[in-house]
């Protein structure tokens, strides 16, 4: 007589016990992962070649390359991944086998979310971690600010969310190219608006090309990162949760839940999209009055790092001590021939740019302004050599101009621009010839020679600084050193000039 | 009289078997959705032409018009999948006529209607008809020899990465001729390698197919 065998119980697995499991499975067989070898090529031949001509600035390297390079080349791919596994039930002629597992519905195509995801952000954070340790080669000062960081993180997953979501509803076999194409054209169309003067184009990342010293001498301004942020979780959990809402998702309770994370999505995105609607310009980047903390308008405090140039120290932010040599060498002749005039000043210092919008749009700025009992010159690099074509001699013209400018008593704009009276402007001139500087007639500045505008040849101010750099060193030093502060008061005329 | 009217007799039936044959290949290969996504990749050019979602000058005024002949370079490579496979492979004679006929006038009709898309803005298009001509039919092949080489399914993934390999082009200036979109609509290389392609992508999609795959 023998006894029966126990009968095997078998316990039923609990979701939270599986979806781990799950989770690993579909990590494994995720077709994402295909697609990371495409995306090394498309991120070594653009992002990383590009980040060779920027220079090593937190706030610009992170938010530009990581917002304006990595973004645009990772996220179609990415989306087109997410796209192939949310369509892959219809594909496979597998929806209907799948409708009668255990699991809940949703939280299978959750799981097969996460797999896509999961390797998105992988590919997205190694790209994030090549642009930051190569950053912090080069980098003299600062940290990296997180919040691009952090919104392109949220890009890469509402892009994926939604991507699957729509692959999931509408699965035929044009799903996958048209969703892809319709990602590159919001991508595009986030790149246009940036552009127009509309508040809306504000949601997308793709906007607000940053100063070069985005976030040196103030703290980076996170107001525009967490809007978007909002706007783009918003989008990612109405996509979650509307995965969540057909009958196969499970139960009454599970599908209110994917209700209530629908939602929320779009709550979150329609409060985003009402913050940009107030939002404005600041001196130091897009404003949120409701996300604002008033401790961003604070400056940083910094030690500058100083180099003598003619008898006169030149003194920068410390972010940006690899150029002081730069700016020193270039500016060293034009400073050798005003040091120690009357009114001169006695140091230079790098100050912010206030243009804030676009770099392309900013140049150089200075004036002369006394600041406990010192007489210094504050001006601004807004621009350096190798960013977005710029060479050294355009540095180091641009930096002369600008000074030679505020020393004679004239006033140079955001824009660049120079105004000064017919005297000082040929004074200005034959000081920036004198320094080595191609100087040029203002039709050759408006057909982009390379040199510093100067009078219009027939004018009495380019008799009179053709008259004045003809004139010894010496003799032009005396005359300066008598005439400097009528002349920067406006009190010479051209008549007057020797 | 009686062979003529027995010519007479099965001529016609011949020729409506044809058209019913065509029609169940176009059917096959959800052709007319693919119409008409390529009806809407010509009326969102004619929009973002008209609205100005790009610059109208430089390396960005071409981004636009190629990522349309992306798409509708990959909404003709996925009509190539087949349902059918092996078996239609055995017993169609007509197949790889059927497929060249198909791939032949869908270029055709994604071509004027994008055409017709961007005469209607405007400004029209930057890289002209010629270039749009060569591109989209160069991104064709790309698609179709996708389709040869990763499935019908999947043939999406050719001209998409060809995109992408163009955009970098048009940014950094390549002037290769393999990519032939961020060329001048007058580069005689441009043109060849774009010729190029699609004569390949036709051959190889109408004699051997798309590849039959798991995924499709």
């Amino acid at each position: 007589m023998t006894t029966p065998a126990p009968r095997p119980v078998y316990t039923a697995a609990r979701p939270v016990h599986v979806a781990p499991r799950l989770l690993y499975i579909e990590v494994r067989r995720n077709v994402t992962r295909w697609l990371l070898p495409l995306l090394a090529v498309a991120f070594w031949f653009d992002t990383y070649r590009t980040s060779a001509g920027y220079p090593a600035l937190w706030g610009l390297r992170t938010q530009d390359l990581i917002l304006h390079h990595v973004l645009p080349d990772l996220v179609p791919f990415v989306a087109a991944g997410a796209v192939w596994t949310g369509a892959r039930e219809h594909r496979r002629n597998a929806a209907d086998l799948v409708t009668g597992t255990a699991w809940p519905g949703w939280g299978r195509r959750v799981v097969c979310l996460g797999g896509a995801l999961g390797w998105a952000l992988l590919a997205y954070l190694g790209c994030v971690a090549i642009v930051l340790v190569t950053t912090a080669q080069h980098a003299t000062w600062g940290g990296p600010p997180l919040w691009p960081v952090v919104t392109g993180a949220a890009e890469v997953i509402a892009t994926c969310a939604a991507g699957f979501a729509c692959a999931w509803f509408f699965p035929g076999r044009l799903a996958a190219p048209l969703i892809v194409i319709g990602v590159f054209l919001a991508q595009m169309a986030g790149f246009s608006l940036a552009d127009s003067d509309s508040r809306l184009g504000l949601l997308s990342p793709a906007t607000h090309v940053p100063p070069i010293d985005v976030g040196v001498f103030y703290p980076y301004l996170p107001d525009l990162s967490i809007a978007q942020t909002m706007f783009l979780g918003g989008v990612a959990a109405v996509a979650v949760g509307a995965l969540g809402l057909p009958a196969s998702s499970g139960g009454r309770r599970l599908r209110a839940v994917a209700a209530a994370v629908t939602v929320a999505g779009l709550g979150s995105a329609g409060t985003a999209a009402g913050l940009v609607g107030t939002a404005y310009q600041g001196t130091q980047g897009v404003v949120i009055p409701a996300l604002h903390d008033a401790a961003s308008d604070r400056p940083l405090a910094y030690s500058p790092v100083c180099q003598r140039a003619g008898g006169i120290p030149v003194c920068v932010q410390p972010a940006f001590t690899v150029y002081l040599p730069d700016t020193a060498s270039a500016l060293a002749p034009l400073l050798a021939g005003v040091a120690g005039l009357p009114g001169a000043p006695a140091r230079l210092t790098q100050e912010a740019t206030s243009c804030v919008t676009h770099v392309l749009g900013c140049t150089f700025g200075a004036e002369i302004a006394t600041s406990g009992g010192t007489r210094a010159l504050r001006f601004t690099i807004a621009q350096t050599p190798g960013f977005y074509g710029e060479n050294l001699a355009a540095f180091g013209q641009q930096t002369m101009a600008a000074v030679a400018a505020v020393l004679v008593g004239g006033q140079v704009d955001d824009a660049g621009d120079v105004t000064a009276d017919p005297a000082q402007l040929a004074v200005m001139a034959a000081l920036l010839l004198d320094a080595g500087v191609p100087v040029i007639t203002p039709a050759q500045a408006d057909a982009d020679d390379a040199g510093v505008a100067g009078p219009a040849p027939g004018s009495a101010a380019y008799a009179a600084y053709r008259r004045l750099a003809a004139l010894p060193a010496a003799a032009r030093h005396a005359w300066l050193a008598a005439h400097l502060a009528a002349l920067r008061a406006g009190h010479i005329t051209v008549r007057e000039l020797p | 009289m009686i062979a003529a009217d027995s010519q007479i007799g099965t001529r016609a039936p011949r020729t409506r078997a044809g058209l019913r044959l065509m029609w169940l290949h176009v059917v096959s290969r959800r052709i007319p959705a693919a119409v008409v996504a390529l009806v809407a990749c010509g009326a969102v050019l004619h929009v973002a032409l008209a609205w100005r979602w790009e610059p109208r000058t430089g390396s960005g005024a071409l981004e636009i018009p190629v990522l349309f002949e992306a798409g509708t370079a990959a909404v003709i490579a996925v009509t190539s999948y087949s349902p059918f496979g092996e078996a239609e492979r055995a017993t169609a004679r007509w197949l790889p006529w059927l497929r060249l006929g198909t791939v032949v006038a869908m270029t055709a009709v994604a071509i004027g209607l994008l055409a017709a898309g961007a005469a209607s803005a405007a400004d029209g298009l930057t890289g002209g008809i010629l270039g749009l001509v060569r591109d989209a039919a160069g991104m064709t092949g790309i698609g179709l020899l996708s389709a040869a080489v990763l499935g019908g399914m999947l043939a999406w993934a050719g001209p998409i990465a060809y995109l992408m390999v163009t955009e970098v082009a048009l940014l950094q200036a390549w002037t290769t001729p393999w990519t032939w979109a961020a060329r001048p609509p007058d580069d005689e290389g441009a043109a060849i390698c774009a010729g190029a392609a699609f004569m390949a992508g036709l051959v190889v999609i109408a004699v051997r197919g798309p590849r039959d795959s798991v995924n499709g």
